[in-house]
Order: C-alpha cells, then sequence, then structure tokens
C-alpha cells in the first residue's frame, strides 16, 4: 500500500476515538477553563466576563491552601504505600510459581469488579470505631484508632482501590525484565536485594511512573471515596469542588480549582517522570 | 581456574526427574561441553553449577571447595545467557563493570579493567554505548566481557550462540575457543549444536533423557560412539537393526554380515558412517552389502546416495569419487572395513 493511502486510511480508522475525545474531552475541559473566568452572583449563578479572582481565592485563601497542602499530603502518601505494597506484590505474582496463582491475582484484582457501595460497605464494617480492625486492635491489648472520617482511613480506602490499578503497568514492567537478567546481577556478585534495587527496580521506572501517576488520579478524581470514608473531616481538594458544584453552586469556583488541579498534577507527573529518570541515571552511572 | 566435581547430583520436579543422579569431573582448565537435546538436562545441571536451581540431591565442588549450598553471588563464576541478558539501562562499559563494581573495587580500577576486557572482545570503542544500539554479536561479546572480567574460577556458558545466524555463529566459535587458550580457564559449554560441540570442546557429555550416555572426546564420541543415540546425535550414521548370533552378527533377513561375534546373543545394531561406506571394487575385502540406488544428490564436493539392500534395511553413504553414470535404479554393492563399524546393544527407545 503506498504512504498517502495508507495517511488515508489512519485518518477514517482514528476519526470516531479522535471526534470522541474531541466532544467529550477536549470540549469540556475548554469549557471548563472559560468558566472559570466568569463571575459568580449569588442567586444567578454565573455570568460571562473575565476574573481570575476565582483562581486568585483558591491559590491565596490560608483555607483553600490548606486544603491543597491536605491534597497533596494525602496524593502523595496513598502513593507512596501502593507502589511499596503493590512493587513486591507484583515481582512476587510474576516470579513465584505455584498452584493457586491465579486466585490471589483475581483476588488482588477483585476490586475492580466489586460495586463502590459494597466497597464503602466494606470500609465502614473494618474501620468504623467498633468495626473489625478496631476490635482486633482492642483484642491484643492496643488503644483503638480513628479510622473512619479520619485522614488514616481515607488514605487506607484510597490505597485499597489504587492497588489492582497500580498492579496492572507493574505486574507488565516485571514481567518484561527476564529472569535471565537478574541471575546475570547474582553471577555477578549481587545479592538478590542489590540485584532487585540495582537492576530490576530501575527497569521497572516507567512501570512506576505509571502507577504512580493512575494512583494521582484515583485520588484527585475519586471525590466519593473521600466523601464517604472521611466525611466532612478531610476535606481533599475533589470533596470541596464536589462542594462548590452541588450545595454552593459556585461553578466558576469550582471550575477554578478542577483546572489549578489538573494544572498541578500534570506538574507532579512531569516531576515523577524526571525523577525516574534520574533514579535510572543514577544506578547505571 | 579450578576444576568442578559434582557427586550424585539429581534434580527432579515433583514426580519428574530433569536430571537423575550424576557424577561427573571436570578438568581444570578444560573446555566441557555438555550436548543434548531439548529436556535432556542439561541446561539444568548447569543451572545448578550456577546457583540458579538448587538440588534435590548430591553435591557440586568448585576448585575443592563445596558450594553446594552457597548462593549463586557467592560462587565466583561467570555466566553467559543465550539471552544475553544485558542490563539494558547501562552502558556497555557500565554493564561490565557491574561485577567489579559489586566486589567493591575502586572506580579507576574498575573502569581500566572493564575497558581491558572490551579490549579482548573487540568493543573497546562501544563502551559509551547502551546494549540495545549493538548487533547481537557484539552484545554477546559484552556478555563475554562481563562475565570475564571477574575473573570467574569457571565460565558457565549456556547456548550462547543460540542467537545469532549461522555465518557469526562460526566465526564467534572460532573467537569463544580462542578466548578459552587465553584465558586458560574452565568453561562449562551447553548447546543442542553436535557440530559446535564438536568444534569446541575438549571433552563433550552426551545427555539425553536426565543422564550422560557417553563422556569422551569429539573424536572418539564421533568414531565409537556407545549407543545408537550418540552414533545419530553426533554427526550421521546408519544404524542395521539385526541379531547378534554365534556366527556373527546378521541383518534381518538372515544374511550375515561378517562381522565377527561381539557382545551378548541377541538383538544388536550395527552402526557406520556414510563417509565410511563405499561402492565395492572387484577383489574389495571389506564386508559386502548389495543393493539398489533409491536416491541420489549431487552435492558439489560429494555425491550423498542412498541404497535398499537386498536384506531389507535403506543407508545412506557419502561418495568422494561416484562414476559418473550412476542413477536411481542401479544396482550396487557398498563395502566398508569392519573396523570402521559399531556394534551397538539394541536400540533404546531414545529417538
Amino acid at each position: 500500500m503506498t504512504g498517502p493511502r495508507r495517511s488515508t486510511l489512519a485518518i477514517f480508522v482514528l476519526a470516531p476515538g479522535l471526534f470522541f475525545l474531541a466532544v467529550f474531552f477536549v470540549l469540556p475541559v475548554l469549557m471548563l477553563m472559560q468558566i472559570s473566568t466568569w463571575t459568580f452572583t449569588p442567586g444567578a449563578l454565573m455570568r460571562a466576563g473575565f476574573t481570575l479572582e476565582h483562581y486568585a481565592a483558591f491559590l491565596t485563601d490560608p483555607f483553600y491552601l490548606g486544603k491543597l497542602a491536605l491534597t497533596a499530603r494525602v496524593a502523595l502518601v496513598t502513593t507512596i504505600v501502593t507502589l511499596v505494597l503493590a512493587l513486591p506484590l507484583a515481582y512476587w505474582l510474576v516470579r513465584a510459581r505455584f498452584a493457586g496463582k491465579g486466585l490471589i491475582l483475581g483476588l488482588v484484582l477483585s476490586p475492580l469488579l466489586t460495586n463502590f457501595v459494597v466497597l464503602v460497605f466494606a470500609w465502614i464494617v473494618l474501620m468504623g470505631d467498633n468495626g473489625a480492625i478496631n476490635q482486633l486492635l482492642r483484642a491484643v491489648g492496643l488503644p483503638a484508632a480513628k479510622l473512619l472520617y479520619s485522614e488514616t482511613g481515607v488514605v487506607i480506602a484510597l490505597v485499597h482501590i489504587s492497588i489492582p490499578y497500580a498492579l496492572i503497568p507493574l505486574i507488565a514492567a516485571v514481567s518484561q525484565v527476564g529472569d535471565d537478567i537478574e541471575a546475570a546481577a547474582m553471577s555477578l556478585g549481587a545479592s538478590p536485594w542489590r540485584a532487585f534495587f540495582a537492576v530490576v527496580l530501575p527497569l521497572c521506572g516507567a512501570g512506576l511512573g505509571a502507577a504512580a501517576f493512575v494512583t494521582v488520579s484515583i485520588v484527585l478524581s475519586g471525590f466519593a471515596f473521600a466523601l464517604f470514608v472521611g466525611g466532612d473531616s478531610v476535606l481533599i481538594v475533589p470533596l470541596l469542588i464536589w462542594q462548590q458544584v452541588s450545595k454552593t453552586l459556585n461553578w466558576p469556583f469550582a471550575a477554578a480549582m478542577s483546572v489549578a488541579s489538573l494544572v498541578i498534577m500534570l506538574a507532579i507527573l512531569a516531576l515523577g517522570m524526571w525523577l525516574a529518570r534520574r533514579l535510572g541515571q543514577r544506578v547505571s552511572a | 581456574m579450578a576444576q568442578v566435581s559434582l557427586t550424585g547430583l539429581a534434580k527432579s520436579y515433583g514426580p519428574s526427574a530433569a536430571l537423575l543422579p550424576t557424577d561427573l569431573q571436570i578438568r581444570d582448565g578444560e573446555f566441557f561441553t555438555l550436548l543434548g537435546p531439548s529436556g535432556s538436562g542439561k541446561t539444568t545441571l548447569l543451572k545448578m553449577i550456577g546457583g540458579f536451581v538448587e538440588p534435590s540431591a548430591g553435591r557440586i565442588e568448585i576448585g575443592g571447595r563445596d558450594v553446594t549450598d552457597l548462593p549463586a553471588h557467592r560462587r565466583n563464576l561467570g555466566v553467559v545467557f543465550q539471552s544475553y541478558a544485558l542490563f539494558p539501562h547501562m552502558t556497555v562499559a557500565g554493564n561490565v563493570a557491574f561485577g567489579l563494581k559489586m566486589r567493591a573495587m575502586a572506580a579507576a580500577e574498575r573502569d581500566r579493567r572493564a575497558l581491558a576486557a572490551l579490549d579482548l572482545v573487540g568493543l573497546a570503542d562501544f563502551a559509551g554505548r547502551y546494549p540495545a544500539q549493538l548487533s547481537g554479536g557484539q552484545q554477546q561479546r559484552v556478555a563475554l566481557a562481563r562475565a570475564m572480567v571477574i575473573e570467574p574460577d569457571v565460565m558457565l556458558l549456556d547456548e550462547p550462540l543460540g542467537a545469532l545466524d549461522l555465518a557469526l555463529r562460526k566465526r564467534m566459535q572460532r573467537e569463544l575457543r580462542e578466548l578459552h587458550r587465553k584465558l586458560g580457564r574452565t568453561f562449562i559449554y551447553v548447546t543442542h549444536d553436535q557440530d559446535e560441540a564438536l568444534t569446541l570442546s575438549d571433552r563433550i557429555a552426551v545427555l539425553a533423557d536426565g543422564m550422560i550416555r557417553q563422556l569422551d572426546t569429539p573424536q572418539a564420541l564421533y568414531d565409537r560412539p556407545s549407543s545408537a543415540f550418540v552414533a545419530r546425535f553426533l554427526g550421521d550414521s546408519n544404524i542395521v537393526t539385526g541379531t547378534m548370533s554365534p556366527d556373527g552378527f546378521r541383518l534381518p533377513d538372515g544374511t550375515s554380515a561378517g562381522i565377527a561375534p561381539a557382545g551378548a546373543f541377541g538383538p544388536a545394531s550395527l552402526a557406520i558412517r556414510p563417509e565410511r561406506l563405499r561402492l565395492a571394487i572387484p577383489g574389495d575385502p571389506g564386508v559386502q552389502f548389495a543393493g539398489t540406488v533409491s536416491a541420489l544428490t549431487f552435492r558439489g564436493a560429494f555425491v550423498a546416495l542412498s541404497v535398499r539392500l537386498t536384506a531389507g534395511p535403506e543407508v545412506d553413504a557419502t561418495l568422494l569419487n561416484a562414476p559418473s553414470g550412476l542413477s536411481v535404479g542401479d544396482s550396487v554393492t557398498l563395502a566398508f572395513d569392519p573396523a570402521d563399524a559399531r556394534l551397538l546393544p539394541a536400540d533404546e527407545a531414545v529417538a
């Protein structure tokens, strides 16, 4: 097939997907950016115009700055805990040879197939003041922990939801690192731990980046998890946006917070990728 | 620099045995090859020496030191894999220096030795490249340099040329031989390629079904195979089945083959290399078989002939000087010297 004809075909094949993306993603984001500069009058919803007051309010008000910091902390802790738990799990699921591996993989991925209401119910049963976790803590003589409606509880719920999503790119990444590569490192004198950190970990850099990105996305988009587990006590930015949209009805301010979060998240992503590259270079130096 | 001594070494996965209890002495400085088809246990054996597979039973000694329970990273072995197994995120120099880094060698000395090792395999100019920027042959040379720079007691090579094309493989065979001579270290080499084994090795152990079938020099294995399996696996061989009777070897139809009785009476096989067969000349002193030409291929330097013997079996003969008029359907008489034939016990069930 000749070049021009191939590109014509490519346009036909890609057109529906590009059209869908344009209508349902690019256009709303552009509209969101526009609305974020409109003015808000209580009772009148919003009025066309141009103002940056919503951005100024969001990025200077100590209350919102505090919530932004809280959101960043929740996102960071959730991401780190998720990666620290998911990478060894992915490694084990790829490398270990035993019967019933598929069953364990299915269990780990089951939150993906579980209804949201069931998950929330499970968290409440587990993390309530008289929930399973606290009963266990009391049984071994430890003080009860405040989990439900606390930052810790929100992080636990977000980690739980994130692990299966993080596991998928990590399993792919570990599978790409051949057994022989690890065996080679060990034959050259690297202990299994050293082989893991010097060879396996850097080679999983891209997978770790993808997993981190997915986890941060879940934290920043999954306001419902934070709402049910954290209530009003863990007001991360997605929850604030939701409040502005559905209760205060200040849509321009909600739009400004959304755009600001999007920019911050893209910045975090860029930073993460830069760090992953640095890690790879440092180990190889 | 060390000899390798295996005592009763065995590996089984559940009920299936990958390697039956095996005793083996590999001499210091020897180029030793484990040759066999896939599933013969040769790779399992190598991986146990390397410390990547835990033996089910037996002992491994390297240079007089019992390493059976020593983890791979403390055995001081140079391992070369078929997949090269280079670290893709490190440069060529970084790959070669890795083992020295693990030995906590100072950076300057490390770099000097890495470069010297790369020089030995002719890749000193490629030190700054990444493995993905090299050809397969170059990658395998880097893997060799990386394995030998740590001055291992023994080099283990697991089908290192298996992924290369034929021409490159031939050249790398020569380079490996040369490298072995220069380093003077013990090489243990795994391959399923009999040609490679014959070319490279000081001694070869032929494996099948988890056990060593025969262990000898290439010449001895080729000339004096102890079983039909080895005769067929190393080069081409005609295996004629028949019976050993008190008056000598008999073909299936009862024809005497003129071979003196030897070994136990009963079913037996006669192995003869195609190049040891000739067209009988008048008054030929050799053993003679009459037959009809069933296939004839001109191969340049020689003519490959298949002859259906009057006695039943079909044999292949390689003739350097075939008469020009010879064609399919002609009656011929083949002859060979009894010393060139090997009497073997009845064919085992090995393919």
